[in-house]
């Protein structure tokens, strides 16, 4: 123990001074972070006699209720909700990686015929995309309108990844691939044993950043979906955000009015949240890496 | 090598086909239907076919609508509708707004199921939030997928896609929906007639909560005081001189206030000042003796406004007036702190004895102005335009399906044979037919005074299934109409029964408000599509005024400033719609 404090490397004055700053910036900002999450869990356990005596703002409620919560659970469209949320995200997330990885490999090989035109093309229509009404109509065409797989199919043609892909097997070192050819493996060998082994980290992050948009997305599901057994969670929290009141149409709904619009809105936020962020711990450094993937991007 | 090149090029087409195949498909897309509206002058003629009778209708200018909205329900007729003989079977699309929670599927939505019967329809019931509602309707539209039947966010989207040839002229359906026509009133049709052709791009009648504000004061505190409830500007600067300075609530802190605006930084006559406006004068643009009269030249605005500074300069509104929330200022009405709100009667008194729970002290705090408290004031006008019910062209290109559609919604209205079973989640008839019978006590009661009551315990299902009902809610944008319920007073639960006694007595209070005509419905105009940014500059100067940083001796600097900042156009656009010559000052 003696030693121990013996060895321990004094800190100087300035050092402390610096690292008390630090500490204290560095806490202030994480305060700042966690301070909506924590209001938002508050408000979410808090019944509304409790939000009007404490003027609408409660960090720590003094008699917290779990009504909200059994509110957002009993309603028969959460279920379906959740599960169309978990479908899509796992499915719409890997198909997001199929086209992507293929067309990026190809694209990366110097030797294919056409390939600046293939490359203007779909850099083309990343930057023009065609807009909200021709792409409804073309959903419509292709029989997508009011099924699950408006969510994936769409997703499955992102150019913006498979440039990404492009990039990074275009930055392998060509001695890998000339080895490979000397082996005689085959462009599909290659792709397969060479080039997706590498690219794991990159496509790990790509498939994080679209099952997080997949997860979080509700427009779509507001244009496309007539069906509410097709709603994703996300849609169902953005209505329960943006209209949910008692105070006009449901005034005289009894076993709501000891509830607020607020409680249940908030308690629709945490439920929608929670799995991302049981997730996020575990893929968080193939976020940052994705951050850094997109910054060096071309 | 070859083949594999050959093989990836077809990958890549595979991959383009895919992913980016819509920029061609999408040209040769029809977006819009372009027929054309329904003819000039078009009416549903006198008769009808309906299997092998001949059923006669009013023609649109037989109907005779009301000068101002019925004080008393009407009942609907069912021989009104024998124009419908329901043999033919039809399938239409529904959108409408709901409170936060989607519709249920069909085959879950009791009322749903309920109305396919007995139209002999099949519904495709649709429920979004408000917020989503244009752009839905809009992409809809654009792309030949319209809904057949859906409540229009707006008169200026409803007047577009009926000026486009998308929508059928409500004069062709009103012939259909008697009852409905006896809750429009002229004016109300006046409003709607702001199209090229003078169709109508919808239908509509009573608001949800039309005519059911009021200013409440602190009862408790004007015993305190020994004051009588004001009725001149006199009395009601004592009574909020009172609020402010001689703490009625005890606690030996300066922290009461005569009101709190709820502005949300928006209009200073916004939140619970918008009651204030009308004390003053008529607040609309009007025509007298043949002149356009504009509240912005008469006087009216600028006395309001002064009064308006006389609070604030005294102290006598919160601090936060102006900013605050309607959200964030209900906890200081609740809590003690303000003496005066504009408020609807059963809001009011719910959310304060829900905070004070639900003692029996809570009960007679508030109470609602039985007059106005400016002398020569009068109350903010009634029958505003409720939901617009649009019916597309190419959804309703059979006259027969426009027919049923229109029957069906004419008796969903209050007073109608199916408005009971639409509203609050539905009547227990609808739920035994679903074949899930109700648990609960509930009534449903056309009350001896022209109102309707209904009443659940709540105890049994489907009223303890709690979102289930929320979600029903998108059926009654069709027929609730607050300013006819009265709450249940006999429901054998002592409190709730004296609560009710209470909404009900101010509920009968402000029924009896002496108003202004609605001269807004007609001489309304989009203000800021006709001078962009006019209205922020108005909020901006008007906030400057009631602050005092602006004298009222510039007023009319002001207010020739605001004619030249697009006033003039305003003016002149609302005269166009009156039907007068555009006054010298605006031309």
């Amino acid at each position: 123990m003696n030693a121990s404090r013996k060895n321990r490397i004094k800190l100087s004055k300035s050092d402390l001074v610096y690292q008390i700053i630090i500490f204290t910036v560095v806490g202030i900002v994480a305060f700042i972070c966690v301070f909506p999450l924590l209001y938002v869990v508050g408000m979410s356990l808090t019944s509304e006699g409790e939000m009007i005596r404490r003027n609408y703002f409660v960090i720590i409620p003094h008699d917290p209720t779990l009504r909200a919560y059994q509110t957002v659970f009993s309603q028969a469209s959460i279920g379906s909700a959740m599960l169309v949320s978990i479908g899509r995200t796992l499915l719409g997330s890997v198909a997001s990686l199929v086209f992507p990885i293929l067309g990026g490999y190809i694209l990366s090989r110097i030797d294919l015929p056409g390939r600046k035109a293939f490359l203007i093309f779909f850099i083309i229509t990343m930057i023009l995309s065609g807009g909200m009404i021709p792409t409804y109509l073309l959903m419509k065409r292709l029989h997508l309108i009011n099924t699950f797989w408006v969510y994936i199919i769409p997703a499955m043609g992102s150019c913006y990844n498979m440039l990404i892909i492009k990039m990074f097997v275009e930055n392998m070192p060509l001695d890998i691939m000339e080895s490979a050819d000397l082996d005689g493996a085959s462009e599909l060998q290659k792709m397969m044993y060479i080039a997706i082994p590498l690219l794991v980290p990159t496509i790990c992050a790509i498939w994080l950043f679209s099952a997080v948009g997949q997860w979080n997305s509700w427009f779509d599901v507001m244009l496309y979906i007539h069906n509410p057994k097709l709603y994703s969670l996300s849609y169902v929290v953005k209505q329960l955000m943006t209209s949910f009141t008692f105070t006009d149409t449901t005034a005289n709904l009894p076993p709501l009015d000891r509830m607020t619009p607020e409680g249940l809105k908030m308690a629709s936020v945490v439920i929608a949240v929670i799995p991302i962020l049981c997730i996020y711990p575990f893929l968080q450094k193939y976020f940052i890496y994705g951050v850094y993937t997109g910054s060096v991007k071309g | 090598m070859k083949k594999l090149s050959v093989l990836l090029v077809l990958v890549l087409l595979i991959f383009m086909v895919a992913g980016c195949g819509g920029k061609s498909s999408s040209t040769n897309e029809s977006t819009f239907t372009t027929q054309p509206s329904t003819e000039e002058g078009s009416s549903s003629g006198t008769a009808s076919e309906t299997g092998s009778n001949t059923v006669t209708v009013p023609n649109f200018e037989e109907i005779e609508f009301p000068d101002s909205l019925p004080t008393k329900i009407i009942f609907g007729n069912s021989e009104d509708y024998a124009y419908d003989d329901l043999s033919a079977h039809y399938t239409v699309s529904i959108l409408t707004t709901n409170n936060g929670v989607a519709s249920p599927s069909r085959e879950n939505d009791p009322i749903c199921q309920w109305l396919e019967k007995k139209f002999n329809l099949t519904i495709n019931f649709e429920t979004c939030s408000s917020s989503d509602l244009p752009t839905i309707i809009s992409t809809r539209f654009a792309s030949g997928d319209a809904p057949d039947f859906f409540t229009a966010p707006d008169q200026n989207v409803a007047t577009t896609l009926y000026e486009a040839g998308q929508l059928v002229d409500g004069r062709k359906i009103y012939p259909y929906m008697p009852l409905t026509a006896k809750y429009t009133t002229k004016y109300m049709i006046k409003a709607l007639t702001s199209t090229v052709d003078g169709g109508l791009p919808c239908v509509t009648h009573y608001a949800f909560q039309d005519a059911v504000w009021g200013f409440a004061i602190r009862k408790d505190w004007l015993d305190k005081f020994g004051m009588k409830e004001p009725t001149t500007e006199d009395e009601l600067l004592a009574f909020a001189k009172a609020c402010t300075e001689d703490d009625p609530d005890g606690n030996g802190v300066d922290d009461t206030y005569f009101m709190i605006g709820a502005c949300s930084g928006n209009s200073v006559t916004s939140g619970m000042m918008k009651g204030w406006p009308s004390m003053f004068g008529n607040p609309e643009t009007h025509v007298e003796n043949g002149q356009l009269v504009d509240p912005m030249l008469d006087g009216t605005r600028k006395k309001c406004l002064e009064f308006l500074n006389k609070l604030y300069t005294s102290g006598y509104l919160h601090p936060d007036w102006y900013t605050i929330s309607w959200e964030k200022a209900k906890s200081y009405t609740h809590n003690d702190k303000i003496g005066m709100v504009y408020y609807p009667p059963a809001d009011l008194l719910g959310e304060y004895t829900t905070a004070k729970n639900q003692s029996e002290d809570s009960l007679d705090v508030w109470k609602f102005l039985e007059k106005p408290p400016i002398e020569n004031g009068k109350f903010v006008a009634s029958g505003s335009l409720g939901k617009l019910f649009c019916f597309s062209s190419k959804g309703f290109e059979d006259e027969g399906k426009l027919k049923r559609v229109a029957h069906m919604i004419d008796t969903m209205t209050v007073g109608g044979e199916n408005f009971f079973h639409t509203v609050q989640g539905g009547s227990d008839e609808i739920y035994s037919e679903f074949g899930k019978p109700v648990e609960s006590h509930r009534t449903w009661t056309y009350n001896d005074d022209g109102t309707f009551m209904f009443y659940t315990d709540a105890s049994g299902w489907p009223w303890n299934d709690n979102n289930y009902i929320v979600s029903l809610t998108g059926w009654q944008n069709i027929g609730w109409g607050a300013s006819y319920e009265r709450k249940p007073t006999n429901t054998g639960n002592e409190f709730a029964d004296a609560l009710n006694v209470r909404r009900n007595a101010f509920s009968d209070i402000i029924a009896k408000y002496d108003r202004w005509p609605n001269d807004g419905l007609i001489s309304s105009v989009s203000v800021e599509s006709i001078a962009p940014g006019l209205t922020d500059f108005v909020n901006a100067r008007e906030l400057e005024f009631v602050l005092g940083k602006t004298s009222f001796s510039e007023w009319d600097n002001y207010v020739n400033e605001w004619l030249t900042r697009g006033g003039k156009d305003v003016i002149a656009a609302k005269a166009a719609k009156l039907g007068v010559d555009v006054p010298d000052y605006a031309k």
